[in-house]
């Protein structure tokens, strides 16, 4: 899993039935010092809870696509997760 | 995924014979401010795009996850057609706006 803020949004009507119910958003991968790294992409918001500004973790590639039971969508990268607070050994 | 601009279609008559009755379509990729960059990528189509539109591509084995392209040797399909997107707040496409 990975680390992003979540920087937009994106709003489709035609799209893979998979998604229906679901938001798209542009998210830039983030470092451990939250730095932004390399370019931003879309992902899915399987539960609608994430909105600009915030920092979520996501999963890419081929796990991406079954993050829930029984459901597969054509993803390829899904946010899991919105992160309340981190820290390291440098500080939170 | 990866935004991207429809700019054109791809015709083959020689290929996998699990391609055959499939869409392929060439896309562009675009950035944030939709200003299209160098790369291209064929993709397979799942939702009816068509040339011009403003489109989200899945890659990788996700891209094999859609009826049309289930079990095929694809790695690249178009899942959505995109209305409008924001970015900051702003708006940076809507495509009701567009050619108006």
């Amino acid at each position: 899993m990975n680390l992003a803020k979540v920087i937009g949004s994106l709003w489709a009507t035609q799209k893979h039935h998979s998604f229906i119910g679901m938001k798209f958003c542009f998210i830039q991968p983030l470092n451990e010092k939250r730095e932004e790294v390399g370019n931003p992409l879309i992902a899915i918001d399987p539960d609608n809870q994430c909105g600009t500004g915030e920092t979520v973790f996501y999963v890419d590639g081929g796990d991406a696509a079954t993050i829930k039971e029984g459901h597969e969508m054509p993803s390829d990268a899904t946010i899991v997760g919105i992160v309340d607070s981190m820290s390291t050994d440098e500080g939170s | 995924m990866f935004l991207a601009k429809v700019v054109g279609s791809v015709v083959s008559t020689q290929k996998d014979p699990k391609l055959v009755g499939l869409k392929l379509l060439l896309v562009q990729h675009l950035n944030l401010d939709i200003e299209p960059t160098k790369s291209f990528v064929v993709a397979a189509d799942s939702v009816g795009a068509g040339n011009g539109e403003v489109v989200v591509c899945a890659t990788g084995s996700s891209a094999r996850l859609t009826e049309e392209t289930e079990g095929l040797p694809v790695d690249a399909v178009i899942m959505a057609i995109v209305d409008s997107m924001d970015i900051h707040g702003q708006i940076k496409y809507d495509k009701s706006q567009e050619g108006a």
